[in-house]
């Protein structure tokens, strides 16, 4: 089961040079339990192009299948896909405007064919997987609340619906090294459920300390896909998509370049300790 | 904000470094008379800010650039809108293109006169805003998280411009939450519940594990890979601060 | 939401878009006098005439100027519909109940129509020819002579300026607070007028939220930059008005006068 686009081609008409984003014949796939990376500058088109699988805009040419099923389709319910699948935007906190926690929280489910019953498990799960107390903040006004509970709050939004899939943009933009740290202990949670995660970031440690794979864009066509080690192992590659590398991934690569034996495949924080505990072990250092 | 007392000095780029709601922000908009002093004593650049008579005289010469790159704009073209602070301040009309030119060259953003704001990226736009300031010719420049809603692109550009004007001897307060953008400050003060934790040369402030933590911050990597090494039982010759100085001390 | 948004500025080097922006802004309201003045097939055949005069200097197609006209097709149909039924005369064509038909109120209702088609058409070469900088800048000094009646001219100039400059970044998030609650599962389209209205909360409340957040935020960086009023500021350039101008403002006062004889 996966989100798959198949040569997606979208134009922009509008003028908006700062972000003129195209999509040259797209073919990328978002699976089910796993955590995909899309990473490019910005103006490549990522944004457009998981705004594209969440059919909220319409590609010229292409098909988008979502679990089969081509959401581009006449007969296709789009409030099928509403169900299943969450998006979370950049600064999702401008999102909220309930009076109450609990209502914000719940708005995704109105739609839905769910009894109250449930409706309210969903919200008091989404609230607890973010951090919260539902009987605490469930009755306060959204706009009370500080910066950083804004943002998880409109994300237990978004997550209240149980999606099978989850596109994020640039969730951790802003966030402090603590809340980024949280913040993927949350996805990493969510995969485990079985959730297929589709994360836009610029953040090359984030996405090297969850994602499983990792798509890379350059004006509006896919340069590299793969496993996050195998991407990010082709340093050169990724350094002319524009985007960075992992720290970690960038220190291996120059204790390698000066004779230093670690291995290739670090990118992670905690491998890039063992690997140089390892070596020095081995009387090397 | 209870009790703070800081000197920065003529020329010297100082990083205020402290999680949100720390009081750095609250600090810095006395420097230029936003918010006005409930209590004690703040001279900038001799200038006694506690009264409300010398306002626009703190403001000439304390230039600053906020955190969100679409919100300070007021003209609908570049050039306008850095010639905005020229007009405020009565500069005869027919110096302010060159005064705009200047400006506009000096954050690599000449050519750019005649576009709209909204059609540069997030780095071009807070050059410009960097531009409007600088056109006016502050003595201090304070950045309040000016590189936060940025990509790491747009943050590279303003960091080198920062870097630039730091040199040409410019006074410079930036406040930061990214630990890393602290590392060539010439001296880093640390804020917590509207106190100062401490302050002192970045190698200093930034190696201590302790206090940062108190204070919600994580060291920078290079420090968090000293002291996670140093627990594994692999010592170091000292704690580094950059990538470049850690690959360096591991090749030792 | 912009796309082929009609009267949109479109940069050039035309006749019209060289001319004077104020001398622009008060040949647009002499014509706009002229139209009021219209009423004879003879004087729309001069407006059309000049009209299309003016559209071929501005380099625009035919097309492109209509088609703001057309957008407001069924508007204009209904309005024709409306004087026409609704006129009283002496002697109707055909009547019933509370309709009448007669010759009087379709002439009335071909007016009406015609005069709106004008205006638009008028004010489409205006905003077409004329960037929203060189608009608000002519409004400014049209605005000047009122500042010894005590109209605030510059801080309505202001005000103008940054209403300009924050249309894109709104329209902007406005498209991006919409989508975002798409995903969510707000239904824009469907339902009552009253559905209708309330389904609109989720993106007008984000809207006027981040708004009033710009607004504030905006109103600390003016200040930060040494704003305190628009008086105290440098002086406007005083452009001189070049002959071209001149002559095109005689132009329009003489088809305004005509409209008046005729």
């Amino acid at each position: 089961m996966s989100i798959t686009t198949e040569r997606i081609v979208y134009r922009y008409d509008r003028e908006s040079p700062a972000e003129e984003a195209v999509l040259k014949g797209v073919s990328a796939e978002i699976k089910e339990g796993l955590i995909t990376a899309i990473m490019g500058k910005t103006g490549c088109g990522k944004s457009t192009l998981i705004q594209v699988m969440a059919g909220l805009l319409d590609a010229e040419s292409g098909r988008v299948m979502v679990d089969g099923e081509d959401i581009c389709d006449r007969g296709f319910d789009r409030t099928a896909l509403r169900a299943k699948l969450g998006v979370v935007f950049q600064y999702p906190e401008k999102q909220l405007f309930e009076t109450t926690v609990a209502k914000d929280v719940g708005f995704g489910l109105k739609h839905l064919d769910m009894t109250d019953e449930e409706k309210r498990a969903n919200i008091r799960w989404a609230l607890e997987i973010m951090g919260f107390d539902p009987d605490e903040v469930g009755g306060k006004s959204p706009l009370g609340l500080s910066g950083g509970e804004k943002r998880r709050l409109a994300i237990a939004g978004v997550l209240a619906i149980r999606p099978k899939y989850l596109i994020l943009d640039e969730p951790v933009a802003g966030l402090d090294p603590f809340g980024r740290e949280k913040f993927i202990h949350l996805l990493k949670k969510l995969k485990k459920d079985g959730t297929g995660i589709a994360i836009v970031s610029h953040n090359a440690d984030m996405v090297a300390e969850c994602a499983d794979r990792v798509i890379i864009m350059s004006d509006g066509e896919i340069t590299m896909t793969g496993d996050t080690k195998d991407v990010f192992r082709d340093m050169e590659s990724v350094a002319q998509a524009g985007v960075d590398v992992s720290a970690a991934r960038r220190i291996a690569h120059a204790l390698r370049t000066r004779g230093i034996g670690v291995s290739p495949d670090t990118i992670r924080y905690d491998d890039l300790i063992s690997e140089i505990v390892r070596v020095s072990e081995r009387g090397g250092k | 904000m209870s009790g703070v007392s800081l000197d920065v000095k003529k020329g010297e780029l100082v990083a205020l470094l402290g999680r949100n709601g720390s009081g750095k922000s609250t600090l810095i908009r006395h420097f230029n008379a936003l918010l006005s002093l409930q209590e004690g004593e703040l001279i900038v650049g001799g200038i006694d800010a506690s009264g409300k008579k010398n306002i626009w005289d703190l403001r000439r010469l304390s230039g600053m650039v906020f955190q969100n790159p679409d919100n300070q704009f007021v003209a609908p073209v570049v050039f306008d809108d850095v010639a905005f602070g020229l007009e405020n301040y009565l500069v005869p009309r027919e110096e302010i293109p060159t005064r705009v030119e200047k400006a506009l060259d000096a954050v690599g953003m000449k050519g750019f006169e005649n576009r709209a704001p909204h059609t540069l990226s997030g780095g071009q736009k807070q050059r410009v805003a960097l531009a409007g300031v600088l056109a006016v010719e502050p003595d201090i420049v304070i950045f309040d998280e000016a590189t936060s809603m940025l990509d790491p692109r747009g943050r590279s550009e303003v960091l080198s411009i920062i870097r630039q004007l730091h040199e040409s001897g410019k006074t410079i307060i930036m406040i930061t939450h990214y630990i890393e953008e602290c590392v060539s400050a010439d001296r880093v003060i640390l804020m917590d519940s509207g106190k100062v934790v401490c302050s002192g040369a970045p190698e200093n402030v930034l190696t201590d594990r302790e206090r940062l933590k108190s204070a919600g911050m994580m060291p920078p990597m290079p420090v968090r890979v000293y002291y996670d090494l140093l627990e594994r039982g692999v010592q170091l010759d000292r704690c580094p601060l950059t990538e470049e100085e850690l690959t360096e001390l591991l090749c030792r | 939401m912009d796309r082929g948004m009609t009267g949109k500025y479109v940069p050039g080097e035309t006749l019209l878009h060289r001319m004077d922006e104020r001398a622009k802004l008060l040949a647009f309201l002499i014509m706009i006098c002229a139209v009021i003045f219209t009423d004879s097939p003879a004087g729309y055949a001069v407006m059309f005439v000049f009209m299309a005069a003016l559209g071929k200097a501005a380099g625009l197609s035919v097309n492109s100027v209509l088609s703001s006209v057309r957008r407001l097709g069924p508007f204009l149909i209904l309005i024709f519909v409306m004087n026409s039924l609704f006129y009283t005369s002496e002697d109707p064509i055909w009547h019933f109940l509370i309709f009448s038909l007669s010759r009087e109120g379709m002439i009335q209702g071909a007016n009406v129509v015609l005069r709106i088609a004008l205006v638009i058409v008028m004010s489409g070469i205006l905003t077409r020819t004329t960037s929203p900088m060189e608009l608000m800048s002519a409004i400014e000094s049209l605005l000047h002579p009122l500042r010894y009646i005590g109209l605030p001219a510059e801080e309505i100039a202001m005000i103008l300026s940054i209403a300009i400059q924050f249309i894109p970044t709104i329209l902007e998030e406005s498209d991006e607070i919409r989508k975002a609650q798409i995903a969510r599962g707000a239904r824009f389209e469907s339902g009552k007028l009253r559905e209708r209205a309330m389904a609109l909360l989720p993106m007008i409340v984000p809207i006027f939220i981040s708004s009033f957040k710009r607004a504030d935020e905006l109103a600390e960086a003016m200040e930060a930059r040494g704003y305190r009023g628009a008086k105290n500021r440098t002086a406007k350039e005083k452009k001189k008005i070049d002959l071209r101008s001149v002559v095109m403002l005689l132009v329009c006062a003489c088809v305004c006068a005509v409209q008046i004889v005729i």
